[in-house]
């Protein structure tokens, strides 16, 4: 496992990669949360809960992706 | 051996059109683009966002040059392989492509001098304006070439007289029943196709260590772009599909691979088949049970209907449709997949970090190519055995010309665009590798051809224009 980090930090961005991803239950869940909500969300936009909800579901994730497009992002974790 | 014309003129046509097809779809995606970054330069004033839009105005630029080139070729192919075609329809649809000539032609001709050429010759709103007008313009042109093709998909507004079309309604030729619902179905696709593309090469720079400034802001920018283009076009693409259901139900049905008048119930969804199309059946199919009925009925258990629903004389070829179909689906869903995946990131704020990620953007580069030819191949091919459906057979459009002048020339374009794609291929990865540092801060001359791909004159543009630099 180390070898596998240490080689992964040779990369340009490998010190980001170390530095900000340790495995955890919560970030697998959060992997979890996030399949099932893009699965749930691609089946309302597709429409198999009905156009209504198509709209919704459209609306939705727009405001969704705009709230988080705004939040600010690490450049690098280790220069 | 004999040569059938018409097999060649549609592979002639095929080809010139898949080629030409690449350009328009890079022009919209790129010029909206182009449109917003200037749009944030002239707010913020960051040099960044100007570095940004001189490396993308000179890959538009290309892009711009080469889908005009191609897509005159069009035109005259009408002539060359499909006359019997051009001498009916010419009445509806020489109009429509006049139309797109002059609305949308001139306005993008007139306003790209001064986009490529007035960055510090006109003012800045002026210039932004001559960015808008450009945008504009190639949206204006893919609206009216998309009406007159969904004209041919589903003819309105004419009536037959002596073997020709009368055009008795010119609101409803423009406005055709699949118009309004193809036309965002394709306009979503170009600024989804841009979008990745931007994106590819931004992470490329990140991942290589090179222009991070750059490659930071394009990839948070244009992968958000992508975001709500992509649910906006799994919204529009379900309208279509409704759409196209209504009206061209054979499309549908080769579309999703089902032979049967009516399938099980539940239905299964089809990912892989071998079709028989001689004995009606196929010979294997890779399923998922239950989930035809959820996708393609939006219910549990109801059945989706086959080809064998529409005369065997009016099908379609399934394997055509059913791969171009699925092929534009699965593509849609990995984009879909990587803008979901997007936003997990950034609320971790991990976006610009993971390295996958980015690896992933970068094997996507191409991915809004693949989908928009693959579902343009499902437009055309689903729309078989018709030129104009119902009304005149593909077989009965082609040109009184032998076969080796379709060969000749189609061998000639198909030399002739491989130097275009050549060239265009050569010039994008050299200014891609150079870096936005070196996009000068307007077109300029740089003498002949021949010294154009000299680093020296490459270089000279950047020490000249360092603005922006990181």
């Amino acid at each position: 496992m180390r070898e596998v980090v240490r080689r992964a930090a040779d990369t340009p961005l490998g010190g980001a990669l170390t530095g900000a991803t340790p495995f955890s239950l919560r970030r697998a869940m959060g992997v979890v949360l996030t399949t099932l909500l893009g699965v749930t969300f691609f089946n309302a936009l597709i429409g198999v809960f009905g156009l209504p909800a198509a709209v919704i579901a459209l609306l939705l994730f727009i405001a969704l992706a705009v709230l988080i497009f705004r939040r600010p992002q690490t450049e690098r974790a280790r220069q | 051996m004999r040569l059938d014309p018409e097999v060649l003129a549609r592979i002639q046509f095929a080809f010139t059109v898949t080629f030409h097809i690449i350009f328009p779809t890079m022009s919209i995606g790129l010029a909206a683009f182009l449109v917003i970054i200037e749009g944030l330069w002239l707010k913020t004033k960051e040099p960044v966002y100007l570095q940004i839009y001189r490396f993308w105005m000179g890959i538009f630029a290309m892009g711009f040059g080469v889908g005009v080139v191609t897509g005159i070729v069009l035109s005259f192919e009408f002539g060359l392989g499909f006359a019997k075609f051009a001498q009916i329809a010419g009445p509806a649809i020489g109009p429509m492509i006049g139309l797109e000539v002059l609305t949308a032609f001139f306005l993008e001709a007139g306003f790209l001098g001064i986009m490529l050429f007035g960055l510090h010759r006109v003012g800045p709103k002026l210039h932004f304006l001559a960015t808008c007008m450009v945008a504009l313009g190639t949206e204006l042109s893919a609206s009216w070439i998309l009406s007159a093709n969904s004209w041919m998909q589903t003819p309105d507004g004419i009536a037959i007289q002596n073997g020709r079309i009368v055009v008795t309604n010119w609101l409803k030729v423009v406005d055709n029943p699949s118009w309004l619902a193809r036309l965002p179905h394709m306009l979503m696709a170009a600024l989804i196709t841009g979008s990745f593309f931007v994106a590819g090469v931004g992470a490329w720079y990140l991942l290589r260590g090179k222009h991070e400034t750059f490659g930071r802001r394009t990839v948070s920018l244009s992968i958000g772009f992508a975001t709500v283009a992509m649910a906006c076009q799994l919204f529009v693409g379900d309208i279509l599909y409704g759409t196209m259901l209504r009206y061209q139900p054979s499309k549908m049905q080769a579309a999703e691979g089902f032979w049967e008048e009516n399938s099980a119930s539940p239905a299964p969804y089809n990912w892989i088949i071998v079709p028989d199309q001689v004995h009606q059946r196929n010979r294997f199919t890779l399923r998922t049970p239950v989930l035809g009925s959820i996708w393609l009925t939006h219910s549990l258990s109801g059945p989706v209907a086959g080809l064998k629903n529409t005369p065997r004389d009016r099908q379609p070829m399934m394997g055509m449709v059913f791969y171009g179909f699925h092929t534009m689906f699965t593509m849609a869903m990995l984009m879909f997949f990587i803008v979901v995946v997007s936003l997990w990131l950034r609320l971790q704020k991990r976006l610009f970090t993971t390295v996958w990620f980015l690896r992933a953007l970068v094997i996507m580069t191409p991915a809004g190519f693949i989908a928009t030819i693959a579902g343009w191949y499902t437009a055309e091919t689903g729309r078989q055995p018709w030129v104009i459906w119902g009304i005149l057979r593909t077989a009965d459009a082609v040109s009184p010309v032998p076969g080796s002048v379709l060969l000749s020339t189609l061998i000639a374009f198909v030399s002739i665009y491989g130097l275009f794609i050549t060239a265009f291929l050569v010039f994008t990865f050299r200014m891609i590798r150079r870096g936005p540092e070196a996009a000068p801060d307007q077109a300029e001359a740089s003498g002949s051809l021949k010294n154009a791909l000299k680093k020296q004159v490459m270089d000279r543009a950047a020490v000249a224009h360092p603005v922006g630099k990181e």
